[in-house]
């Protein structure tokens, strides 16, 4: 089990990691407040300012899983995966419009979740329910995709197992990282974010610029790469992959980094991070500075293209970027990089797991079957919920082949996407109706699932041309693929659009125009 | 009018024809990688703009 360890690089990596799990458990005494009560644990009290903001929600966003899997795509394509760097820049313009304007009126009104906010604007529990299921559908198997990155890295220590034993790091990492958040709450990933961002910035820092000097400059980097992918794509005709975008890859491109920039903040995690700002001067600061690592991110982005200059060769591009740090680095500081990328498992998945349990606790538990809950009962039932989310992301990794977590987090952002209509047109109107929104909701659910369930093989994104069993065949002519959430999401917003028409609700709306406004308007 | 600075950056973003070619160059990056990740702090900068002119 212990024979092929890595002991210098596995010694910097324990250290790092016992070092936050005493953040983590000191964390409950960070800010004072009572954690009996549900603000306190799942939302910090609402009071993290502009930079622990910056920290939490950097660590929160800009997961292990995309430090992994982005220079993966890279590695294995080519261009494609650059995606990434339009995503991240097209957030923010839309979050300084849109977030603020959350933010101010979930304060107002005490909401801390996405379902709060629908049931107080549109008065429809159907819609509040449907919001908050679809949070929690996408979170679960995201979570598990935090743990195959950090999965991923224990390997590259050196660690081999048998059967279960295989797991046991991985458990024994998650067990820890369940307690404190217990104990923590939001607290927990706002502290410990600290420390991962800055081992993030050093490593990416260091390789940027230890990799390309050891391997002669980014123009040889590229030169090698471009031959690799001209290699690849002549052994295998199907395969589009280079060191710029095909014609037929714009369209994919384009659409994705659309649609995932559209489901972002729609997620839970995102959303707690965002509502658990002092104020919403914080989070216009943050869509400033917030890009600061959308650059790591891209860089992150490049070690895809130096692996292969680096004459990486792994049987899954997951394994790249561990394989690439090894070559590169002594192993002190092979570790240092690994703790990063497993510390950058650890925020999300703790975030994640407060997010869906407060969805849970609020917009299902309460909603539904316990209306009288107190909000000591709250948070009781919360960090309960919180435990029983990670034990399923565990069971997800146990049990789930690699290859269908992530099909499933794909799935996930499509499902994730179909709350934008309810959400960000309800931050500016209330002319949608919530039924018309719910039906569009699952308009949206079943065409963009239907759309993903491939005979053979699950795609993201899809020809806008299908055979429809009793219509024939039906092409919109546009000849060119698009990512799946994006079209459902357009299906979904003409079908909510043209009920509202129609279907007008007289349901109560509990906010008022000006309780969106934090400043007056110039 | 204000709202082109938040427009712009969005619509080059979403527009890989503009920068998908390998010319020219820096430090060897090919133009399709650098001038996107030159566009990150334009982006954040084209922000800050518009968030002093709605404080003013």
């Amino acid at each position: 089990m212990f024979d092929h360890l890595n002991v210098v690089a596995t010694i910097v990596f324990v250290f790092f990691f016992a070092l936050v799990t005493v953040l983590g458990f000191v964390a409950s005494r960070w800010k004072a407040g009572d954690l009996g009560h549900i603000h306190e644990w799942g939302l910090g009290g609402r009071r993290f300012g502009p930079w622990v903001t910056w920290f939490l929600l950097g660590g929160d966003l800009y997961t292990a899983y995309t430090v992994i899997a982005i220079p993966a795509v890279v590695y294995a394509v080519g261009a494609y995966g650059f995606f990434a760097v339009p995503y991240t820049i097209i957030i923010y313009p839309f979050l300084y419009l849109t977030m603020p304007r959350l933010w101010t009126v979930s304060r107002k009104h005490g909401y801390m979740t996405a379902g709060d906010f629908i049931l107080g604007r549109y008065g429809n529990r159907w819609l509040e329910l449907a919001v908050a299921l679809t949070g929690i559908l996408a979170t679960m198997p995201y979570i598990a995709l935090q743990l195959v990155g950090m999965e991923k890295v224990i390997l590259a220590l050196g660690f081999t197992g048998q059967g279960m034993m295989q797991h046991a790091p991985l458990t024994v990492a998650f067990v820890i990282l369940a307690l404190y958040t217990y104990k923590s709450g939001l607290r927990a990933p706002a502290m410990i974010a600290f420390v991962k961002d800055a081992m993030i910035y050093i490593f990416i820092i260091a390789a940027v610029i230890v990799i390309p000097y050891e391997l002669g400059g980014f123009g040889k980097i590229f030169a090698v790469a471009q031959a690799e992918f001209a290699a690849r794509t002549a052994a295998n005709p199907k395969l589009v992959a280079g060191v710029t975008l095909a014609p037929a890859q714009f369209a994919p491109y384009i659409t994705l980094t659309l649609g995932s920039a559209m489901a972002l903040f729609m997620y839970p995690h995102a959303l707690t991070g965002t509502l658990a700002a002092s104020s919403a001067r914080a989070i216009r600061f943050n869509t400033m500075t917030l890009p600061a690592y959308s650059l790591a991110l891209g860089l992150i982005a490049l070690l895809g293209v130096m692996a292969i200059a680096a004459g990486v060769k792994v049987g899954t591009p997951q394994d790249a970027v561990p394989q690439l740090v090894l070559w590169a680095f002594p192993d002190w500081f092979s570790g240092f990089c690994f703790a990063a990328i497993a510390l950058g498992a650890l925020v999300p998945a703790a975030v994640m797991s407060i997010g869906a349990a407060n969805t849970f606790t609020r917009n299902v538990w309460k909603a539904f079957i316990h209306p009288g809950m107190t909000p000591q009962e709250e948070s009781v039932l919360a960090k309960l919920v919180s435990l029983l989310v990670k034990v399923g992301a565990l069971l997800v990794i146990f049990y789930v082949p690699t290859r269908y977590a992530l099909d499933l987090q794909l799935l996930g952002g499509i499902w994730m996407i179909q709350i934008f209509p309810a959400m960000i047109f309800g931050l500016f109107t209330r002319w949608f109706s919530g039924a018309a929104l719910l039906i569009g909701w699952a308009a949206g659910m079943i065409v963009g699932t239907a759309l993903s369930w491939g005979a053979t093989a699950w795609t993201p994104v899809h020809p806008l041309s299908w055979d429809v069993p009793l219509i024939g065949h039906l092409d919109l002519g546009l000849g060119f693929a698009v990512y799946n959430g994006l079209t459902a999401v357009i299906l979904n917003m003409i079908v909510s659009a043209a009920l509202s028409l129609v279907w007008r609700s007289n349901a109560h709306d509990q906010t008022a125009p000006a309780d969106y406004e934090d400043r007056v308007i110039a | 009018m204000k709202y082109l600075l938040l427009l712009i950056p969005t619509i080059v973003a979403l527009a890989p024809a503009l920068y998908n070619v390998v010319s020219p160059d820096l430090f060897g990056l090919p133009f399709f990688y650098w001038f996107q990740l030159l566009l990150i702090p334009i982006s954040a900068v084209a922000i800050y703009a518009f968030d002093r002119l709605g404080r003013a």
